[in-house]
């Protein structure tokens, strides 16, 4: 059970919102999926959901066209009637998807539970905050066990305390099996989260596949130094710029394994070393080098 | 294609009975029936049913009981002078005070009293005749045969009715169902695109169509108000029909023309006519992102309603006119000017099933044309959803 995405386009008119793409997300996985505002993620979870019919390419879960019924969907507008009761909307959404209703109240008033607001059951949507409205969305998303399940932008919007409880139920999901696809413009959710992600611009996949591969890719010789001393690693002759971050100094070097050299000197000359680390290459770090642009 | 037809319908229709809106607008129509089919009674009620007293200023002792056998009851002879009248008047000790001289009269009051000089009038006269005929010795039976009416006797042969009792009441159970029929497509119709347009803009159509054909969304919607149409019509209709029990000539309008065939007719129409027009209220209401803009958005579809209103406003007094007979077989229009016309003139079989078939496919053309324009209309939030109509075709392709 496999989400197979090969090699998909879409066109809308002369403007290509997805442009040849393919990843695929075994059962089980977290796929993590980047990008600026208009790279074409909400257009790819469109033709994942047979919203919109792809122009070129196949969209494959199984081996088979995707049955919305095994889908979750949390749309990234969030989608609610304002009006209507929590109960009544979430079992309607549910009996859309195939359920029975006895069987669907059950499941609200259990998931309800879960994400710690039992007690809007019976108030219309309206009446609450929006976090809360989004838990509710969230339900709607997952309430039918889907197979696959699609989140988009799942965090924007709430405050920590519930971006915990939702971290720890979507982590629930993947372990119990199922295959999870978001998005998100937070790239440490991301990285906490996926094992394998995807960064698009303009549609394109411009990074793809296994997280601690992508990193160990984007790595560079640079170490983050917080000393006393600056004035000796400038002096250096391997040393190519040294500017200054934070508390610190970042220092760029011919190559890694010159650090040792700037250690060993730092010591020998009784400076106060602080921190002395390899910069590590965070995603947002890949995102704004490859896309250019800097979207938290 | 038609599974999710059963969610969607309940849903929509729960949710609008439950509605607030949907309880006050069945009352406020509720009392509204019960006034207009009492009005005559309530109307009664501001008349001014106590005449004052008035006098008369006259020689003539019988006049004053000419006027009472008319119907005047608080009227005398007195003796007053014309200040004195005045005094009495602004006193409000009488209403009106009439100097008769011979056969004129000069009459003083606070305001107009037209029942007063009316009655005057007709009693100074019918003295007078009676006076005239007294002294030119006529004979009183040719004055008899002279004010006897003639009668004619009309019979009509057409569909309206064999008299001019019966045609009446055709005419007005027509106009009252082609006002009832203009009134509810309007009603309905716009809740049907209202309806859409908030699914829309509240975006929960992103996960309805992501499960439910759009013909399928469509139709649950379109059968849903429209359930919660007959269910508001059939309280109205039973209310109104009780109400008016009191009201004779609304029986005999219920008598005359509620029939069986009219009722099949009716039925019919509307039916047809109510699904017509919500099909195309559903597809411009999934053009528009907001519930502001499906009001400009749906005034086309309005305006032909009007034209078709206005024709048959034209049609009720000219049902054999060959315009009305052409434009009862355009769809849009058929439901009022066929009904109109089966009920007033005769209409061959083959006329109506022609129409009726021309409206049937009609249906089935703007919800295959609909289908077409709902997914890309509804993901479609842009301004105009007219000029984008290419754009909107290929989201889905």
């Amino acid at each position: 059970m496999t989400l197979h995405i090969d090699r998909v386009s879409k066109q809308f008119g002369d403007f290509t919102a997805v442009d040849d793409l393919s990843f695929h997300v075994p059962r089980g996985e977290m796929y993590g999926l980047l990008g600026a505002n208009g790279a074409g993620k909400t257009t790819t979870f469109r033709m994942i959901l047979d919203i919109l019919k792809p122009s070129d390419g196949t969209i494959r879960w199984d081996g088979r066209a995707v049955d919305h019924r095994l889908v979750g969907y949390l749309p990234e507008e969030r989608g609610l009637y304002p009006k209507s009761p929590v109960r009544d909307q979430l079992v309607f959404l549910a009996s859309l998807k195939g359920m029975r209703s006895a069987e669907a109240k059950r499941a609200v008033k259990s998931w309800l539970e879960r994400l710690e607001i039992p007690q809007y059951e019976s108030m219309r949507v309206e009446q609450l905050s929006k976090g809360n409205q989004q838990k509710v969305q969230l339900v709607a998303a997952l309430i039918h066990n889907p197979e696959l399940l699609i989140l988009d932008e799942p965090f924007s919007g709430l405050d920590p305390v519930n971006v915990e409880i939702l971290k720890r139920e979507v982590l629930a999901l993947r372990d119990a099996g199922t295959t999870i696809v978001f998005s998100s413009h937070r790239m440490e959710h991301v990285e906490e989260l996926c094992q394998h992600i995807g960064i698009l611009k303009d549609g394109r996949a411009v990074v793809s596949g296994d997280v601690t591969t992508i990193k160990s890719r984007y790595e560079e010789p640079v170490l983050f130094l917080e000393t006393d001393r600056i004035d000796i690693v400038t002096a250096m002759p391997f040393v190519r710029s040294v500017e200054p971050h934070k508390a610190g100094h970042l220092v760029r070097l011919a190559t890694f394994d010159d650090s040792d050299a700037v250690l060993g000197a730092l010591v020998r000359s009784g400076a106060a070393v602080k921190t002395f680390m390899r910069k590590p290459v965070s995603l947002n770090d890949i995102f704004i080098k490859e896309v250019g642009q800097h979207v938290s | 294609m038609f599974h999710n037809f059963g969610p969607l319908y309940s849903f929509t229709l729960r949710s609008k009975l439950r509605s607030k809106a949907f309880l006050i607008s069945t009352l406020l129509t509720i009392l509204f029936i019960f006034g207009f089919t009492n009005i005559d009674r309530i109307l009664s009620n501001f008349e001014d049913t106590d005449s004052g007293q008035a006098l008369l200023v006259t020689e003539n002792a019988e006049l004053a009981t000419v006027m009472q056998s008319l119907g005047y009851e608080d009227v005398e002879a007195a003796n007053v002078t014309e200040d004195e009248a005045r005094e009495g008047l602004s006193n409000g000790d009488y209403e009106a005070v009439a100097f008769i001289d011979g056969y004129s009269a000069r009459v003083l009051s606070e305001r107009p009293e037209p029942e007063f000089t009316t009655l005057l009038q007709t009693a100074l006269r019918e003295t007078r005749n009676a006076e005239l005929i007294e002294t030119s010795n006529i004979d009183p039976a040719v004055i008899a045969s002279l004010n006897e009416p003639v009668p004619i006797e009309e019979s009509y042969l057409g569909r309206g009715g064999e008299n001019s009792d019966e045609l009446f009441s055709s005419f007005a159970f027509v106009y009252v169902m082609l006002m009832l029929l203009y009134v509810s497509i309007i009603t309905y119709g716009s809740m049907i695109s209202t309806e859409v347009t908030t699914e829309k803009s509240s975006r929960v159509m992103e996960l309805i169509i992501s499960t439910t054909h759009p013909v399928t969304h469509m139709l649950a919607k379109i059968s849903a108000i429209g359930t919660l149409a007959l269910f508001q019509i059939g309280i109205f209709l039973g209310f109104g029909y009780f109400s008016a029990r009191s009201n004779e000539m609304a029986q005999s309008v219920i008598e005359n023309a509620g029939n069986a065939r009219a009722v099949l007719y009716l039925l019919t129409f509307f039916a047809l006519g109510y699904l017509l027009y919500a099909a195309m209220f559903a597809v411009l209401g999934s053009l528009v992102s907001r519930v502001e803009e499906s009001q400009q958005m749906t005034m086309p579809v309005i305006m032909l309603l009007v034209a078709g209103f206005l024709a048959a406003m034209f049609g009720l007094n000219n049902p054999d006119a060959p315009l009305v007979t052409v434009l009862s077989f355009v769809p849009f229009f058929t439901p009022m000017l066929m009904f109109l016309r089966v009920m007033l003139v005769d209409v061959p079989v083959w006329e109506v099933a022609l129409s009726i078939g021309i409206m049937l496919s009609s249906i089935g053309v703007i919800l295959w044309i609909g289908s077409k324009f709902y997914r890309g209309g509804v993901l479609f939030y842009g301004n105009n959803a007219i000029k984008q109509w290419r754009q909107i075709l290929q989201n889905r392709q």
